[in-house]
C-alpha cells in the first residue's frame, strides 16, 4: 500500500511537470524530449517495483488523472498574466495529443519495466 | 558484468536521478517563468504625440524593463479617423536599438485633433537568462 502510495506521488509529479513543460518549454532548462525520457524512466521504475501490472496500470491512470485536474487549477493560477508567446505555444489540440502519446508510451514503459524485471 | 546486487543498487541511482532531475527541471520552469510574467507586466512602450500646425511630433519610449536586456527592434504607429475608421497615416521605423525614438510627419488638413484616434505597438527583443524572446509590445499612445 505504501509503495503504491510512493508511486502514485511520483507518477503525479511526472505528469504534472510533463504537461507544464509543454507549456513552459524556453523556460525550464531541459528541453521537452529529455523531460518526455525521464518520464518515461519513472514509469518504468513503476512498473518494476510493483508485484503485478494490474497495480502499476492503476497507478498510471489514477495518477494521470489527479495529474490533470491538478495541472488543469495550477494552469489558472500560475499563468494569470498572459504573455503572447505563451498562448500562441499553447495550442489545446498540440497539447492533447502529445498528452495521448505520453500516456501510452509511459504505460508501454511501465509494461517493459514490468517484463524485464529481475525475478527470483 | 556487475553482480545482481551492484546492478539494483545502479538501477536505483538512475531512478532517483531522474526523479531529480524532473523535480529540478519543474521548480526552475516555473519559478523563471513567474519571474519574467512578472518582469514583464511593469514593461511598457509609451507614444506621446503633439499636434502642432500641419505636423504630428511623436515620442516613442520604451521603458520599465528592470533587470532585462532589451533591443527594441522597430515600431509602428496607426492614426486613424475617429468616426470612419479609415487609417490616415501609418509611421513606423526602425528602433536600432535605442529606447527611444522620435518621429515628424505631416497631418491631414482638414481634421481636426479630437477626431484623431492613434494605436501602435513595438517589436522588442528580450534577453534574460537563457531566454531570447521576440515580443511585441502595444503602444500607449497620448495625444497632447
Amino acid at each position: 500500500m505504501r509503495k503504491i502510495a510512493f508511486f502514485v506521488a511520483v507518477m503525479i509529479l511526472s505528469y504534472h511537470a510533463f504537461v507544464f513543460e509543454l507549456l513552459l518549454d524556453q523556460f525550464s532548462p531541459l528541453p521537452v524530449s529529455v523531460v518526455w525520457l525521464l518520464s518515461l524512466v519513472l514509469s518504468w521504475w513503476a512498473g518494476r517495483e510493483l508485484e503485478h501490472f494490474s497495480k502499476t496500470l492503476l497507478v498510471l491512470t489514477v495518477s494521470f488523472i489527479i495529474a490533470g485536474v491538478l495541472s488543469y487549477v495550477l494552469i489558472g493560477y500560475y499563468m494569470k498574466e498572459t504573455i503572447q508567446f505563451v498562448v500562441q505555444t499553447l495550442t489545446m489540440k498540440a497539447v492533447s495529443v502529445s498528452l495521448l502519446v505520453f500516456f501510452t508510451s509511459s504505460i508501454m514503459a511501465a509494461f517493459l519495466g514490468f517484463m524485464f524485471k529481475p525475478r527470483q | 558484468m556487475l553482480s545482481r546486487a551492484k546492478r539494483a543498487e545502479f538501477w536505483k541511482f538512475v531512478f532517483w536521478i531522474a526523479l531529480a532531475l524532473v523535480v529540478l527541471n519543474y521548480t526552475t520552469g516555473v519559478f523563471v517563468y513567474r519571474n519574467y510574467a512578472d518582469k514583464l507586466s511593469k514593461a511598457k512602450a509609451v507614444c506621446k504625440v503633439r499636434f502642432e500646425d500641419g505636423t504630428i511630433r511623436g515620442r516613442v519610449v520604451i521603458e520599465g524593463f528592470s533587470g532585462l536586456k532589451i533591443h527594441p527592434v522597430d515600431y509602428q504607429v496607426y492614426f486613424q479617423d475617429n468616426r470612419r475608421g479609415n487609417v490616415l497615416k501609418l509611421v513606423s521605423n526602425s528602433m536600432f536599438g535605442q529606447k527611444e525614438a522620435e518621429f515628424v510627419t505631416d497631418a491631414w488638413a482638414g481634421y481636426e485633433q479630437g477626431s484623431w484616434h492613434a494605436q501602435g505597438y513595438s517589436n522588442v527583443l528580450i534577453e534574460w537568462l537563457w531566454l531570447k524572446i521576440n515580443l511585441y509590445l502595444p503602444l500607449e499612445v497620448e495625444i497632447e
